[in-house]
């Protein structure tokens, strides 16, 4: 197939992203690696369908989604018949990392601390909301789509993490008055 | 001037990258419009939070490898389900194969063969099972294994990234663990000394050692161990060659096929004894290599670059390309073709390569310190000179 989008292409492509997608929202790395299988082998499935698709990545992280959250809730009615939003509870934690950075390990841990001071301030929501906008630089209506909300909602997720940090970290004095 | 890392320390930075807003908008550009020098730094600090600080895939190398081979095998057992059984058999195997090739393939789109006459072509082979044959049963291992054999005539073996499991295995007997091209192991022996075998190494042991002496085999291959030492029970090494006595030590022995057979000390004493020759003790920092006529030749040696290799690693002074390619190819499973003499067989190498799990950063890392360059094209390797 020379189009480009082939299997092979499009999991070494996005596989990673996927993967850190999934283990975000809180899945153990096995449970992630089943999702990824099961969207791909559905996907060659239809090889019609990889070619019609306009923006392969969106759709992606949309059907590992959707596929981790009904792997959640077999898994909850498995462990306990509780009647919960299952989609209330789906964590979504940033992991940071700085090993890569060329400093000393003393600086790599201050930098650590910083970013993760700041993420622990948001929501879990807040949190996927600016991994999937700034990270993966989705617009807010894809953004809205992955958390099944309106983009509405979805704006007002962010403006109110806005202002939690404001509140955390103090209105900003503007750069100039600081040098006067 | 502030760096890059100065930056990711400054939660008003993070900030702005995270939930920029008016106010945070303003601040940055008054800040590089005041100090435009910093702006490359700036970006710096913005590509790396992107991409690694936030988004560091925690998936290795292997993993995605062996995710990719399962769904492809399960895309192929669908389509074949229709097939006899025996054809299928075949095809998955196939497919297996191919499997590895396309991820390699698709990662190097726009590779052109080579076209100078000076090459050194080699070829990706397939990779084979680890197996351990004891007097009751034969098991492979996809993975390389930990061994551990305990007082009571059981074995642990761990296989990476599929987790542990233990065996019977009958006291008296020898049992041998192969470990082919491209597969390291460790074994602890019942003594507790340890062995680290590398690519390609045949070793037989007992389960529990007799009451006078301790003795294994490494009928091919290379090992490094480190013998616990016991005054009473003196632990020995057989080759095809000769023996190696050993008095509670550490030492390297290389014994493959078409290379000299050398042991090189690091630690404590051991004598050598071939059949036509009295006991020859070496010292630590010495390498003995074996003449063939029943006699060594022995010279003081950097004991570190015999060693390494257990440690992942493999550093070289000068050493002719051949060599190097011949240990590379041990350990990735490679076969290099020389039968085409050409000048850049003469090509020495120095420096250290780490042994990672992907091949071609490796081989890349190869043309670096050799002033070469490699492509490779499916699981053909072609070696050539760096263009003046």
């Amino acid at each position: 197939m020379k189009t480009g989008k082939d299997i092979a292409w499009v999991y070494n492509r996005y596989v990673g992203d996927l993967f850190t997608y999934g283990t975000y929202l809180g899945f153990e790395g096995e449970v992630v690696k089943d999702a990824i299988h099961d969207l791909f082998f559905k996907l060659s499935a239809d090889q019609n369908r990889l070619n019609g698709i306009s923006n392969i990545k969106f759709y992606l992280f949309r059907s590992l989604k959707n596929r981790l959250l009904d792997l959640h809730k077999q898994q909850k009615y498995d462990v306990a018949l509780e009647d919960m939003d299952p989609l209330a509870e789906i964590p979504f934690n940033i992991q940071v990392n700085v090993e890569d950075l060329l400093i000393e390990r003393e600086e790599q841990m201050q930098i650590k601390a910083e970013i993760e001071q700041m993420l622990t301030a948001l929501t879990h929501r807040q949190r996927e909301v600016i991994y999937l906008r700034y990270v993966q630089e989705y617009d807010y209506k894809q953004i809205a789509e992955l958390l099944r909300i309106s983009v509405h909602g979805c704006r007002k997720l962010v403006s109110k993490a806005i202002l939690s940090l404001r509140e955390k970290y103090g209105s900003l004095i503007t750069f100039l008055t600081l040098l006067s | 001037m502030k760096r890059y890392t100065d930056f990711l320390k400054d939660s008003k930075f993070i900030q702005w990258q995270l939930l920029p807003d008016d106010a945070l908008n303003k601040y940055w550009q008054d800040f590089t419009e005041h100090y435009p020098e910093s702006e490359k730094e700036i970006q710096r600090a913005i590509v790396y939070l992107k991409h690694e600080g936030l988004n560091k895939s925690s998936l290795d190398e292997t993993e995605r490898a062996l995710l990719f081979d399962k769904i492809q095998a399960t895309i192929w057992n669908r389509q074949q389900t229709k097939q006899r059984r025996l054809f299928w058999y075949a095809a998955a195997a196939v497919s297996l194969l191919v499997i590895g090739l396309i991820l390699f393939y698709t990662q190097r789109e726009d590779v052109m063969i080579p076209t100078d006459k000076e090459l050194i072509v080699g070829e990706l082979l397939n990779s084979e099972d680890i197996q351990l044959i004891t007097s009751e049963e034969s098991i492979t291992f996809q993975n390389d294994i930990d061994v551990k054999l305990s007082e009571k005539g059981k074995a642990e073996i761990m296989q990476k990234n599929k987790g542990t499991q233990e065996i019977d295995i009958r006291q008296n007997q020898l049992s041998t663990l192969i470990i082919p091209y491209g597969k390291r192991s460790t074994l602890t022996l019942a003594d507790g000394s340890k062995v680290w075998l590398n690519s390609g190494s045949v070793l037989e042991f007992p389960a529990q050692f007799g009451s006078k002496k301790r003795e294994i085999g490494l009928r091919s291959g290379e090992m490094y161990i480190e013998v616990t030492p016991d005054q009473n029970k003196p632990f020995f090494v057989h080759t095809s060659n000769f023996n190696v006595k050993v008095y509670g030590t550490k030492f390297n022995l290389s014994n493959y096929t078409g290379s000299p057979q050398t042991v090189v000390l690091v630690e404590g004493s051991v004598s050598l004894q071939s059949t036509s020759q009295k006991e020859l003790f070496i010292t630590p920092n010495e390498k003995a290599v074996y003449s063939g006529s029943g006699t060594f030749a022995t010279q003081k040696v950097d004991v570190n670059q015999f060693i390494s290799w257990k440690e992942g690693y493999l550093s070289f002074d000068k050493t002719p390309i051949t060599e190097v390619l011949q240990q590379i190819g041990r350990y990735y499973n490679l076969s290099f073709d020389y039968e085409q003499d050409v000048n850049l067989q003469k090509r020495t190498c120095s420096g250290k390569i780490y042994l990672s799990e992907n091949m071609d950063n490796v081989m890349s890392t190869i043309g670096l310190l050799s002033s070469t360059i490699y492509t490779r094209i499916d699981n053909q390797i072609f070696i050539s000179h760096k263009p003046l």
